[in-house]
């Protein structure tokens, strides 16, 4: 019988390459998953009421990261909230980035972020402009609300009534601006209420506009001339809000800080006010 | 196919199983999210969650039945091809190798439990499971030990006593 003849393969067998294919794929995967690691980034907060480890951090809603932990400032008067970010939402740890804490809100003209009733608070983000950063300084209320986000000025007022911070600033009963805190003056005489006019309509505000709370109904019941009822929008009238109008010859713009009083209503002329101000 | 060839194949899985492990063991293999709250856990992470919560026992289950068994079963074949050529102690690794064989059966309950709760917890914001990269690892490396076992015939034990090679 003749004998076989044994070739010898000069290559190693094919079954070789399930563990090279394997070392390539769980290595990859290792790497992928554990050296980039997501961004740990550290927001300092006035208060963490509501924040726990494993709170989100969202950006327009979607969840970017997570908080890790929380510790207290050496001087007790900060909390520190260790946060991850996923690697795809890097970009939003920067300079000027902000980071707030959204909390249910319950009014009677609307509610809002009534999710967070039953999901729990969360740390929103908005984006920043500078060199990545790791450190931020967390706002106790939405960047709207902030007054390095527009012309600050401040309001005097005999009472505060229905202006409670976070309500609006009208300009022919469009929104530019938002309601900030309120104290009494240092004479006690008046109350100061801090108005933020949104920066790109800053322009619109001269140093001789007038301001009158538009909130509630002006009613005006005469012999002759009958009842004439006046309201601006329906929203200001169940929230509360401030109205400004400028003179037919504007002033120069108004200053940062400048103070305006605040009329419980407006003069019948000044709604008919219809300055050209180019306020782009 | 010659036993020669045949260990080289099984030794080939072997190793490829060995180092699925790794990812298996130090990646998440699964995400809960409860009430808006993320978490992610690998398995000794779940493990040592488990014992916090005072489950010590099943804790103890786990961790055999996760975190030591799969890791034992590759050891303990590696230590049977090792040796295969010059085995004096033939029926102990062949009942060694039966008992692997065996447990290779019941090795994906892991993943087995992981694609339920996947499947079933699906309360959208309210509690959510979510299968992570780690136990689609942990799922290759039973497979490729299972492979890896049974590419592997215990007659090559006996061979050298009876002297048919």
């Amino acid at each position: 019988m003749e004998t076989p003849e044994v070739k010898h393969s000069r290559w190693p067998s094919p079954i070789w390459l399930v563990p090279l294919l394997s070392l390539l794929v769980a290595g990859w995967l290792l790497y992928d998953q554990l050296l980039q690691r997501d961004v740990q980034i550290v927001i300092r907060f006035d208060n963490g009421a509501g924040i726990k480890p494993g709170v989100e951090l969202r950006y327009r809603g979607v969840p970017v990261g997570s908080v890790d932990e929380i510790v207290l400032d050496d001087d007790l008067k900060h909390v520190k909230v260790h946060a991850s970010l996923n690697r795809d939402a890097e970009k939003l740890a920067r300079e000027n980035s902000r980071f707030w804490i959204v909390k249910p809100q319950l009014g009677i003209a609307g509610a809002r972020n009534l999710d967070t009733l039953v999901s729990g608070k969360y740390i929103a983000v908005k984006p920043g402009d500078g060199e990545p950063k790791k450190t931020f300084k967390g706002l106790e209320a939405p960047p709207e609300q902030q007054p390095d986000t527009g012309l600050k000025l401040t309001l005097v007022a005999d009472r505060v009534g229905s202006l409670k911070e976070g309500r609006h600033i009208y300009y022919r009963d469009l929104q530019v601006g938002t309601i900030g805190e309120s104290h009494i003056s240092d004479d006690g005489r008046f109350v100061e209420i801090e108005a933020i006019v949104q920066r790109q309509y800053a322009k619109l505000v001269r140093s001789n506009s007038e301001f009158w709370n538009s909130s509630g109904l002006t009613v005006d019941i005469g012999l002759f001339k009958g009842a004439e009822v006046q309201a601006s929008s329906l929203e200001n009238l169940l929230r509360g809000g401030v109205s400004f109008a400028t003179p037919p010859e504007p002033g120069p713009l108004a200053k940062a800080g400048q103070r305006f009083s605040l009329h419980r209503h407006a003069e019948d002329d000044w709604l008919e006010w219809a300055p050209v101000m180019k306020w782009k | 196919m010659r036993p020669a060839r045949e260990r080289l194949t099984a030794w080939a899985l072997l190793i490829a199983a060995a180092l699925w492990l790794l990812p298996a063991n130090l990646l998440p293999i699964m995400a809960v999210t409860q009430a808006g709250r993320s978490h992610a856990s690998t398995i000794a992470g779940g493990v040592w969650q488990l014992f916090e919560a005072g489950m010590p026992g099943i804790a103890l289950i786990v961790f055999v039945a996760s975190l030591l068994v799969p890791i034992f079963k590759v050891l303990v074949l590696a230590v049977i091809y090792w040796r295969a050529e010059r085995e004096d102690n033939p029926l102990a690794s062949t009942r060694a190798y039966r008992l692997v064989y065996w447990i290779g059966r019941w090795s994906m309950l892991d993943v087995f439990v992981v694609a339920m709760l996947a499947a079933l917890v699906r309360f959208d914001r309210l509690a959510q499971v979510q299968p992570a990269p780690g136990i689609l690892a942990f799922a290759v490396a039973v497979v490729l030990t299972m492979l890896s076992a049974h590419a592997f015939t215990p007659r090559q034990l006996w061979k050298a006593e009876h002297g048919n090679s």
